[in-house]
């Protein structure tokens, strides 16, 4: 059964207070979306998003799903930051054994950024024809992970600076930073997009 | 540092909904991004959520049935352990031996008795 919480969740894409009678499967639904799309602009991988959402997923049921169900959103956020930084510490490894292929890949840029440019016309971008999505999605792959996950998590999801500097395991001084450079770093390229 | 720029770190939930032009229009495209994802992301997620949650229904019963297992074995192997040993018979196999002979000699007595009683029958 839905609350009157996650009514107000759905309708206007982020959560005011969550209520305590909601199921496990009931929070994931609220937030798997969010979570999907900002691994998606994290990695820049449809795949690779699925698969962070997925792990996310398993982990919270399995570790915390006993858990009061307020303290769901934190720990769910907590494990998906995490889940992107391994990510890119694993592409990192990757990168570094295997850097002749990344010679590659640079001698072959114009095909990647064709690759990178259909990856991202999805169906449901041609359907709605937004400009502003595309805009803006850009706009966020251009920050660095860090300024990525800290506005997504202060602006769109709407959780203080104490809860985001908890779910990005670094200081409250560090979140000001990161969301004042990606604040900064958007409005640019924003407006230079205009 | 540029305080300016932290205008909304510590704001209320009502200020958080006035949020300025620059939050707002990329949250309403965000929002709007999510509402259009497409159906074959939409089932991949569905699939995930209902995995990760069968997952955690199937745990229990998988953890209860090995808890049970290793309980019984545990007693069996603890019973095994503390169990006296069976003592060793160390009679002198001369004993054994004169004992069964004079058995034996007993039953030719009681075998030659039968016989004789039916002898004398007839």
């Amino acid at each position: 059964m839905y609350t009157n919480d996650a009514i107000l969740y759905s309708q206007e894409g982020r959560i005011e207070g969550m209520a305590l009678d909601i199921s496990i499967e009931q929070f994931l639904q609220l937030v798997e979306k969010k979570a999907y799309r900002m691994a998606e602009i994290a990695t820049q991988n449809q795949s690779d998003a699925l698969d962070i959402v997925q792990d996310t997923m398993i982990k919270l049921v399995e570790k915390y799903s006993d858990k009061p169900s307020n303290e769901w959103k934190p720990l769910f956020y907590t494990i998906l930051n995490s889940r992107i930084m391994d990510y890119f510490r694993r592409k990192k490894v990757y990168n570094s054994l295997f850097f002749w292929k990344k010679q590659y890949q640079d001698d072959e840029g114009f095909e990647d950024e064709i690759s990178k440019a259909s990856d991202f016309i999805t169906p449901e971008r041609e359907l709605q024809g937004q400009q502003d999505v595309q805009k803006v999605s850009l706009a966020l792959k251009q920050l660095s992970p860090r300024q990525q996950q800290c506005f997504l998590l202060r602006s769109w999801e709407g959780l203080s600076v104490i809860e985001t500097a908890q779910i990005m395991k670094c200081s409250q001084g560090s979140v000001k930073t990161h969301y004042s450079r990606a604040k900064d770093a958007l409005k640019k390229a924003l407006s230079d997009e205009q | 540092m540029n305080s300016n720029n932290h205008e909304s770190d510590n704001q209320s939930p009502e200020e958080q909904i006035r949020q300025p032009p620059l939050e707002g229009q990329i949250n309403q495209e965000l929002d709007n991004s999510i509402e259009n994802l497409s159906p074959e992301v939409r089932r991949q997620l569905n699939q995930a959520r209902i995995s990760a949650i069968e997952k955690k229904s199937n745990s229990p019963i998988y953890w209860k049935t090995a808890s049970a297992f290793s309980l019984v074995f545990a007693l069996v192997v603890g019973w095994q352990l503390l169990e006296p040993p069976i003592p060793i018979d160390d009679t002198p196999f001369a004993d054994v031996l004169q004992e069964d002979l004079e058995m034996l000699d007993d039953l030719e007595f009681v075998y030659w008795m039968a016989e004789e009683q039916q002898s004398a029958a007839l």
